[in-house]
């Protein structure tokens, strides 16, 4: 029997004991000598644009010009170019016209362009944003958090995001923008890896682009036509289509007769090797870009980038420190609530639930959820909700007492936990943001019944065991 | 017979509110609203406390101040609109606290280039940059020199920010909250349906009425007491929403349970 008590003591101990050290981990973090300076090695809070420095980007209407073939013109004595077929030498006449058609610029383009970009930067992944358009200069500004990954907003805002199937030789436009359904980003293993022994295998990256039933047709059709077919000499020659996007020619290629297309492979960076993971990411991500303006509507109006700059949250830079206080507040009214209350128990309550605090800050930086201000508000709600859980479960005498108090605490939190997921798949940061941080809170409660079972039971005699 | 009164009172104030937003719109935070942002670079050699003091002391209009570049080497001041003579008041005092030489000249420059369509100033001679400076005088009185013309840095720069949609905050929310709704719905029909009689059709009704009617009450409230729409909006349609559906689900389980003590 008092080996028993002993065990149970020991348990008792070595359980605070760990929940000490890992509110110690969480809090004070576990710093590695780096030069001269000590480095917290655990991952940092990934925080919203409202919470750290955002980045803001000014694109206005770009007023340059750009030179074209003039048709009307006779003879031009201005730019020319020279095209040389058989030994002929023509002159084609160019004129400088503006990239933005003048009746292209009006407030109706202007706000869709607004409307473009947030569609682009949402289908690239990037859900933390505001955009604003100012309708009388069309001027558009975009806001996105301090990430590696909004670097890439640049791109979403100055391209037009055209997309056109042309023969190589005619430039005849085979299929355009309107015949696709839809842009993934994909890679396949290049030829040169098959052929090299090197031990980092390289990729092709690009877009599968599927069509449209009218484009599927149109796409079979070509692959007919655009073949690679032996001349009268027995030579090889081939009879191209050309894609592309933004007005660049980005992938030549010809097809093969039997084939039967349902897709097309455009690779965007080639032999791109896995031996340095960054390089890689960055070149998806560069096609994913492309894909993103391809998934959404082209621009209508030519934006160039005149600003980009960092600028200090909207909360400031002490709203941080004043939150934290301000939790550190609530938890030690509901603590002195508890030992106030509960005695000796009340202190074990009071390290259950700092230790609560603890394993879902841990997990949260862990699992890389984005804090808002609504996360930090469901931080508070979660913590108050284990408060509760807490007090429900503790000066139980039985353990299937504790698990009845626990039971009858999930029942009355079921249509929380549903509204919490349906909020952690939501596209919008905020509703993200909460759902994402209150499903750990959730999963970190199993921490709360396991410890409670072990800490918080009523002994019949003392009061506590 | 309360709760009919305070349906009622909430339903009044959401017809107000409508009508407010359609005729006056919400009002906006300074940096939600349309305001100005004017750009100043300090170098690292400068207290933002300092600068929000000076800032609060001259500028009208509810000035934000924020520090801007990834160094912390500029300030940017974003308020509803900067008059001239803030802005004068403003440099006087950063020049005498930090020996500079900001000017309201450096702000009005590129306007006033833009305006008078100079496009290459590079490339005019020098009596054509003269007649530019007296044409500048006469028409805006403010006297520059060739080269202060022809500096292309500047210190200060003045930008029109446009404002935030409340719509675009909030149109996220929509779909998701609806989602969340519906299945809500749904589990309060299954849950509830014994409590008393219609209960099934009734509770999910009664909860997705009184959800929405809180959630367009608090936007009610905000347009018709002007309080200014910023970062917190959607903060408090989330908090809102979850408070409120904790209390529904706690008040039905409740007579739930009192119900079965009941039988």
């Amino acid at each position: 029997m008092k080996k028993k008590t002993l065990t149970n003591i020991l348990t008792r101990i070595l359980v605070i004991l760990l929940i000490i050290l890992v509110s110690a981990i969480a809090f004070l973090g576990i710093q590695k000598k780096e030069l001269n300076n000590w480095k917290n090695i655990l991952p940092d809070y990934t925080l919203s644009k409202e919470l750290s420095n955002i980045r803001t980007f000014v694109f206005s209407v770009d007023t340059s010009t750009e030179e074209v073939e003039d048709e009307n013109a006779e003879n031009s004595t201005n730019a020319t170019t020279e095209n040389q077929t058989e030994g002929e030498k023509t002159e084609t006449p160019k004129k400088q016209v503006p990239v933005n058609d003048p009746s292209v610029l009006n407030v109706d383009n202007y706000k869709k362009s607004k409307e473009v970009i947030s569609e682009r930067l949402k289908k690239f992944g990037i859900t933390d944003y505001s955009v604003t358009v100012n309708e009388e200069n069309g001027e558009i500004s975009v806001d996105v958090p301090y990430k590696s990954i909004t670097d890439y907003t640049v791109s979403l805002g100055i391209n037009k995001g055209t997309f056109l199937l042309i023969d190589t030789d005619t430039k005849e436009n085979l299929i355009s923008q309107d015949l696709i359904k839809s842009v993934t980003v994909n890679y396949k293993q290049s030829s040169a890896t098959q052929s090299t022994q090197s031990k980092y295998a390289s990729y092709d990256i690009g877009l599968v682009v599927k069509f449209k039933k009218d484009g599927l047709s149109k796409l079979n059709e070509i692959s007919k036509k655009y073949i690679e077919t032996m001349n009268e000499n027995g030579e090889a020659t081939q009879k191209t289509v050309t894609v592309q996007i933004d007005g660049e020619d980005r992938y030549t290629t010809y097809f093969s007769p039997e084939g039967n297309y349902t897709e097309l492979f455009i690779p965007i960076s080639q032999n791109v090797s896995t031996e340095n993971m960054d390089t890689f990411n960055d070149k998806y991500n560069e096609a994913a870009v492309i894909a993103s303006e391809l998934n959404t509507e082209s621009m209508p109006i030519k934006y160039s980038l005149t600003k980009g700059t960092f600028i200090e949250s909207y909360t400031g830079e002490n709203f941080l420190k004043c939150a934290a206080i301000a939790l550190a507040v609530v938890v030690a009214i509901l603590s002195i609530i508890l030992i106030a209350k509960y005695k000796t128990i009340g202190i074990l309550a009071t390290i259950i639930e700092i230790g609560f605090i603890a394993i879902h800050s841990l997990l949260i930086r862990a699992a890389v959820v984005s804090l808002t201000l609504s996360g930090l508000a469901a931080i508070l709600t979660v913590t108050i909700m284990n408060y509760i859980l807490i007090s429900m479960l503790i000066n139980k005498e039985k353990v299937i007492e504790q698990l009845e108090a626990c039971k009858k605490f999930i029942i009355n939190i079921i249509p929380f936990i549903i509204t919490i997921i349906v909020f952690a798949f939501s596209r919008n940061v905020h509703l993200q943001s909460v759902g994402m941080v209150a499903i750990w809170g959730i999963i970190t409660f199993i921490y709360t019944v396991l410890v409670a079972m072990l800490l918080l039971r009523k002994n019949k005699k003392n009061g506590v065991e | 017979m309360k709760k009919k009164v305070l349906y009622f009172v909430m339903i009044i104030a959401v017809i107000i509110g409508v009508i407010t937003i359609k005729t006056k719109g919400f009002n906006y935070s300074t940096l939600y609203g349309n305001h100005e942002r004017l750009e100043i670079s300090l170098g690292s050699n400068y207290n933002i406390k300092d600068i929000k003091s000076i800032v609060n002391q001259t500028v009208n209009g509810h000035p934000v101040v924020r520090t801007t570049t990834l160094f912390k080497t500029s300030v940017a001041i974003d308020s509803k609109k900067f008059s001239d003579e803030d802005v004068n008041k403003l440099f006087e005092k950063l020049n005498e606290k930090y020996q500079l030489d900001l000017s309201l000249n450096d702000i009005k420059k590129d306007k006033i280039l833009t305006e008078m369509n100079v496009t290459a100033l590079s490339e005019m001679s020098d009596e054509e940059k003269n007649n530019l400076i007296t044409q500048i005088k006469e028409k805006y009185n403010l006297e520059y020199t060739a080269e202060e013309l022809a500096e292309t840095t500047s210190k200060v720069q003045l930008s029109s920010v446009a404002k935030a949609s409340l719509y675009d905050m909030l149109k996220t929310f929509i779909i998701p909250l609806t989602i969340s709704l519906a299945i809500l719905m749904a589990y309060f029909a299954i849950k509830y349906h014994k409590l008393y009689k219609n209960a099934w059709i009734l509770v999910p009704v009664k909860l997705a009425f009184e959800m929405i009617l809180t959630q367009s009450f608090i936007l009610a409230v905000i347009v018709i007491a002007r309080i200014p729409v910023s970062t917190y909006i959607p903060t408090l349609v989330t908090v809102v929403w979850i408070l409120q559906l904790i209390i529904e689900t706690l008040k039905n389980e409740r007579a739930l349970t009192s119900s079965k003590t009941e039988k």
